[in-house]
């Protein structure tokens, strides 16, 4: 952004062509599981896509300085994880928690009731707190160990267990609560 | 199933249904130029934008319009991308479904067994997936039809509000349903056909 409003159009594009390239085969290859990660982590089609592209769009600025720095998975990880946190800091005080929802998983049988069970899991992920839901996405889906999901958030080994242990809990709780909704 | 094996599986089919941009390098680039272009030509894009109403103005001017007449409140039931609140539970990031939407637009009548047939078609049920976007719901979902024409009426329930269900119709014809569950009021046009 800054060389753009120094350079303008011109200057930036010079600036910018000789990582063309390795930007370009970095995105091919490790593409679609950024946006796998960045979905996960926020559970909302536009607003995934919109981290991630922000994200790339800052890599894609100052490439040299990131591949000089650390590894591109990791830079990645690290910045759209802190954005998605970032973001929901701002918004949580203004969000409702989501209302009732139905039944238990069905993986075979009907199409709709299916369709049903998966909103209903989404659903419980979305009682996460954003932290809980960062350290969960890191551990289930990227498969990274506690020290790992550490380094990624900047905080300890213990506050990372901390919010696993919570955020289990919480998904379990809600998943159980719905079903004796269900029952009633 | 355990809750660790339970949230790998939620966490993944959640990631495995995220929207695909099949040149996502390229769109970053484009965005990039974009931005540049923005903050080197703000003049520019004014104009465009002036010219952009101008030919828009020009072409409404010179159409003419012809009123429209509806037979019927049923309009043919199109396939299309559902809302993105509608989407949840899909697997598919922009699920594309037969849909009908209610008068407020927050209910929509998602339809599994499309046509809706009176009597039930031999082929498919008359499955309804109902997904509302309105706070306030509790309770059974209470359907009371109204069919055009003659004023036939039929009522239903579909048990825990907004979900999968089964709504048969005692004939064909345009349904006009009166929707309540909970606080919530809506209303929706469905056809049914004769198989």
């Amino acid at each position: 952004m800054r060389t753009a409003r120094r350079g303008g159009a011109v200057g930036a594009r010079a600036n910018l062509a000789p990582h063309d390239g390795d930007f370009t085969a970095y995105v091919l290859a490790r593409g679609r599981d950024w946006e796998r990660y960045a979905y996960a982590l926020t559970g909302d089609p536009d607003k995934a896509q919109d981290l991630l592209q922000t994200v790339l769009l800052k890599m894609y600025r100052r490439w040299r300085r990131v591949i000089e720095v650390e590894l591109p998975d990791a830079y990645v990880r690290r910045m759209v994880t802190h954005a998605y946190l970032d973001s929901r800091r701002a918004r949580s005080a203004t969000e409702v928690p989501i209302a009732a929802v139905p039944d238990t998983v069905s993986p075979e049988g009907d199409p709709a009731t299916r369709v049903v069970d998966r909103d209903e899991l989404s659903h419980a992920l979305a009682v996460l707190s954003p932290h809980q839901r960062a350290v969960l996405v890191l551990r289930h889906l990227d498969g990274l160990d506690d020290e790992a999901i550490a380094a990624v958030l900047g905080c300890s080994v213990g506050t990372v267990r901390s919010h696993a242990s919570r955020g289990r809990e919480r998904f379990r709780l809600r998943l159980a609560a719905t079903d004796q909704e269900d029952r009633r | 199933m355990n809750t660790d094996d339970l949230l790998t599986t939620t966490i993944s089919d959640l990631a495995s249904r995220a929207p695909h941009d099949p040149d996502l390098a390229r769109t970053v680039r484009r965005r990039s130029r974009w931005r540049v272009a923005v903050a080197a030509a703000p003049v520019a894009a004014a104009l465009a934008v002036i010219v952009v109403v101008a030919a828009v103005v020009g072409a409404r001017g010179g159409r003419t319009e012809h009123p429209t007449t509806v037979p019927s409140a049923c309009t043919p039931v199109t396939t299309a991308v559902l809302p993105t609140w509608a989407r949840g539970g899909f697997s598919d990031a922009e699920p594309s479904m037969p849909f009908v939407t209610s008068s407020s637009g927050h209910l929509v009548a998602i339809l599994f067994g499309a046509p809706l047939s009176s009597p039930e078609a031999k082929d498919h049920a008359n499955k309804i997936l109902w997904v509302a976007n309105a706070a306030g719901g509790s309770g059974d979902m209470v359907i009371a039809g109204t069919r055009e024409g003659d004023g036939m009426t039929m009522t239903t329930t579909v048990p825990g509000g907004p979900g999968p269900s089964l709504v048969d119709m005692p004939g064909p014809g345009c349904w006009h349903l009166e929707i309540t569950w909970g606080t919530v009021h809506d209303s929706i046009e469905l056809l049914y056909v004769a198989p």
